[in-house]
């Protein structure tokens, strides 16, 4: 695993963590290994991870009005579980990019506050700049639905998607900006062809930065990137790009944005794709 | 070079270096007063120093936690003449001048900020010993002429005492006439926090980081160090916060207190408290940069090295003398400063850290980073006559055999007699109690069915010594109930389609009516603060939907 972990690159630590997270199993392994060596940063990184799923797990999947007191509690008790074995591996390593990212989670989670979080991806990008998960990660924070406003996430964006070079997927994340404040406008009407020619313009622009540059090659995030793309160029019905985007997919997609669909990520998938193949 | 010796049988302390000064110190301050006579060792002072009045030298006067200090500058006569005349001033307090003087400390003490120094005490140690900076001096509601004669017999005496010159020889003829008395040693002071590393939030804009370490050149070191690194991280790299400060002061003969404080911009508060306590983390956990402490060490050496540096430690070897601490030579300390290690400085951040006392901002938190919330409101609740608020039922006066109990829908504080620290009594019939650790009660007639039979079970119940008169309070500081509620029918189909943010908003503000009585009445606006703050903090994180 530490070897596996040592070769990823940023993104695919992160998606590494993310996997672990979920599994039970790993939480007594990992204690173990850490009663043995309480500085090994990668098991206490994971195990951070795991209370981070944990305590979601706990939220449930329903309304946030429905959540119990002792539900908020034993969450927030996950958070700084992971907080605390998190800021000794930071403390330790103060280079170990994985921890920091983790700590954008339970800053978001925690309520530690934009400001805070900004500083953990401050820190995060001078160790890892253009640290994708870390993006995507901070972007949401970002969102009115957690503590930002769209306007900020906008700004944020947009300095991503500037900042990385040609052909990165990094321009993605203005493609959740639009279909995020596109679900808080309309609602999950989000099947319907969209009119809204500002985003259109900022999408096609994303796009020649990232999924439709000649550069865009099969790197870390080009399923996510194109993804979202796919889905958004469906739904401006710029075919030739939505096209492109779903041939070069083939038989993979990310979760989101097709999770946004009532009718679940794998069937969302296929129906926007079979729209956007239609069409001749 | 530094001597040691003795001045009309007071052990003595000085250095031929340095400008022309002396002091004269007692081993007695606030620390050593019980809340009911706050105040009394700070009136000795002023009245004995009144005798000097009006001179063409500098003299001062301080009272602290554990010293009371008279210390002057000038020519070896005039300190000489100060002393003498202090030392007369201590034997023969001018009584005449006592109430003139009560209202020369009053006035002082309303133009007194509360730091955030004397909070984190208050927190620490509650309304006894050292958390009694945090307090108000309400002896000077009823301290006399007996009280006073017997604090200066008992604290301002020879045995008591050490003096200290610096830039001239001690006259071997000097008579100082003063009380013959006992060495009073150093006050314990017992921790109400139930567990440490601890924290707290307060309406405050600076966060302050409290520990205990022991004494020693590594721990002076070390605050240089934290001092330097906040310095660089908080302010210079980042613009977090402007001012950050470490101060470091022996409180015993082994141990030491470090005290940080940063003043973060306000749109920054939360990213200046997350950076700080990392940096204190990587203090703990991690590697501090080798050069650094080498840096450090040489500021530190260099600060050694300059004239006069003996003369600057002269009052504080005179501190250690009365604390029964032995003051290391400035060659034993340079040899102790060149010998510090890395794994110095990281023993003093865990004993800082396990000791720690942090307090935030309102609307922060800490326990994410470790720390354990101080405990706002009381685990039980006294058994007795419950007296419901008038026109509120969400609250109750519980008056029991073994103390009284003010309940709410956020909990209950709870004052036990035989815990009762002082009792409050307005001429107006208000009273309030503290507790020892720190939970007061206000007993308002205005607010609650009172009878005077309940009043008079509970002054019964106080020793007399812990009663103290509070001046009348003006028509509009004595609270009022809040108005009746509608006819019943109408307020339950108004109840139940109050928004959300109504029901909250309400909620605040019958919590700020609570902790305003409290205010008013004089209970320490911190203890009023304290239970609002908490109260409301709990009821939002219930209230709370993300």
């Amino acid at each position: 695993m530490v070897e596996v972990f040592g070769h990823a690159d940023a993104y695919q630590q992160q998606c590494i963590l993310q996997l672990t997270g979920h599994l039970d199993a790993c939480e007594s392994m990992l204690e173990e290994v850490l009663q043995r060596n309480p500085s090994d940063s990668l098991a206490a990184t994971l195990l951070a991870q795991r209370h981070v799923e944990r305590g979601w797990s706990v939220l449930g999947d329903g309304p946030a009005a429905e959540v119990t007191a002792d539900q908020w509690a034993a969450y927030r008790q996950h958070l700084v579980t992971a907080e605390k074995l998190l800021i000794r591996v930071c403390a330790e390593h103060p280079q170990y990019a994985p921890a920091w990212r983790v700590r954008l989670v339970t800053s978001r989670g925690l309520d530690l506050g934009v400001v805070e979080s900004q500083r953990r991806f401050q820190r995060l990008s001078a160790i890892s700049p253009g640290d994708l998960a870390a993006q995507q990660l901070m972007f949401q924070e970002l969102l009115p639905k957690w503590h930002g406003d769209f306007g900020k996430a906008h700004d944020f964006a947009w300095s991503c998607a500037n900042a990385a070079p040609p052909g990165s997927p990094h321009a993605y994340l203005v493609v959740v900006y639009h279909l995020e404040r596109w679900i808080a406008e309309h609602g999950i009407a989000l099947g319907k062809p969209v009119d809204d020619p500002q985003a259109a313009a900022e999408i096609v622009a994303a796009g020649e930065m990232s999924v439709m540059n000649p550069g865009f090659i099969t790197a870390s995030g080009w399923i996510v990137a194109l993804s979202h793309f796919a889905l958004a160029y469906t739904l401006l019905e710029k075919w030739p790009q939505a096209q492109s985007c779903f041939t070069r997919l083939g038989p993979f997609a990310s979760e989101f944005p097709w999770a946004y669909f009532d009718d679940g990520p794998r069937s969302a998938f296929m129906n926007f794709r079979k729209r956007a193949m239609g069409v001749r | 070079m530094i001597h040691y010796g003795q001045v009309d049988g007071i052990p003595t302390v000085y250095t031929e270096d340095g400008p022309v000064g002396a002091g004269l110190i007692f081993r007695v301050g606030s620390a050593d007063e019980q809340l009911a006579q706050r105040g009394i060792t700070h009136l000795v002072e002023h009245l004995a120093l009144h005798e000097l009045g009006v001179t063409d030298y500098h003299f001062n006067g301080t009272t602290g936690q554990f010293f009371t200090s008279f210390f002057t500058r000038g020519t070896p006569e005039s300190v000489v003449t100060f002393l003498q005349k202090v030392a007369a001033g201590l034997k023969n307090l001018p009584m005449d001048r006592l109430e003139i003087e009560k209202g020369v400390l009053r006035t002082e003490a309303d133009g007194r900020g509360t730091g955030i120094y004397e909070r984190i005490l208050f927190w620490r140690y509650g309304p006894q010993n050292r958390g009694l900076v945090d307090y108000l001096e309400l002896g000077l509601n009823w301290l006399g002429r007996a009280e006073l004669w017997g604090w200066a017999e008992t604290f301002f005496t020879r045995a008591n005492a050490v003096l200290w010159f610096t830039g001239m020889t001690p006259p071997s003829d000097l008579h100082l006439d003063l009380f013959s008395g006992q060495r009073q040693p150093l006050p314990a002071s017992p921790e109400i926090l139930p567990q440490t590393p601890s924290w707290a939030a307060e309406h405050s804009k600076h966060v302050g980081y409290h520990g205990i370490v022991k004494r020693s050149v590594a721990a002076t070191v070390f605050s240089t160090l934290l001092h330097r690194e906040m310095f660089r991280r908080l302010r210079q790299e980042s613009g977090y916060c402007y001012t950050p400060v470490v101060d470091y002061g022996p409180v015993n003969a082994d141990y030491a207190e470090i005290l940080a404080v940063i003043d973060p911009s306000p749109e920054q508060r939360a990213a200046a408290l997350g950076e700080f306590l990392d940096l204190l983390a990587q203090l703990r956990w991690g590697t501090t940069d080798p050069e650094a402490l080498d840096e450090v060490k040489k500021m530190l050496a260099r600060a050694q090295s300059e004239d006069d540096a003996e003369a600057g430690m002269t009052p504080s070897a005179a501190l250690d003398l009365l604390m029964g601490a032995t003051t290391p030579t400035l060659d034993e300390v340079r040899a102790e400063l060149a010998a510090v290690t890395l794994a110095d400085i990281r023993a003093v951040a865990v004993e800082l850290a396990d000791s720690a006392f942090l307090l935030v901002p309102e609307g922060s938190t800490a326990d994410w980073a470790g720390f354990v919330q101080a405990p706002l409101v009381s685990t039980e609740v006294v058994r007795g006559v419950s007296l419901p608020a008038i026109n509120n039922p969400d609250r109750s006066l519980v008056v029991g055999d073994e103390g009284v109990s003010l309940v709410g829908s956020e909990g209950a504080a709870t004052v036990a007699f035989a815990d009762c620290v002082v009792l409050l009594a307005w001429p107006d019939g208000g009273r309030a109690l503290i507790g020892a650790d720190g939970m007061g009660c206000a007993l308002e007639p205005t607010l609650y069915p009172l009878t005077r039979e309940h009043l008079a079970t509970i002054e019964r119940a106080v020793p007399q010594h812990l009663m103290v008169p509070m001046p009348a309070r003006t028509q509009d500081r004595i609270p009022v109930p809040p108005d009746p509620p509608a006819e019943s029918a109408l307020a339950a189909r108004v109840s139940k389609h109050l928004p959300r943010r109504l029901i909250i908003a309400l909620a605040f503000s019958v919590l700020l009516l609570v902790a305003l009585f409290m205010v008013s009445i004089g209970v320490p606006v911190w203890i009023a603060a304290a239970t609002f703050i908490g109260a409301l903090s709990a009821s939002l994180y219930n209230a709370r939907k993300q």
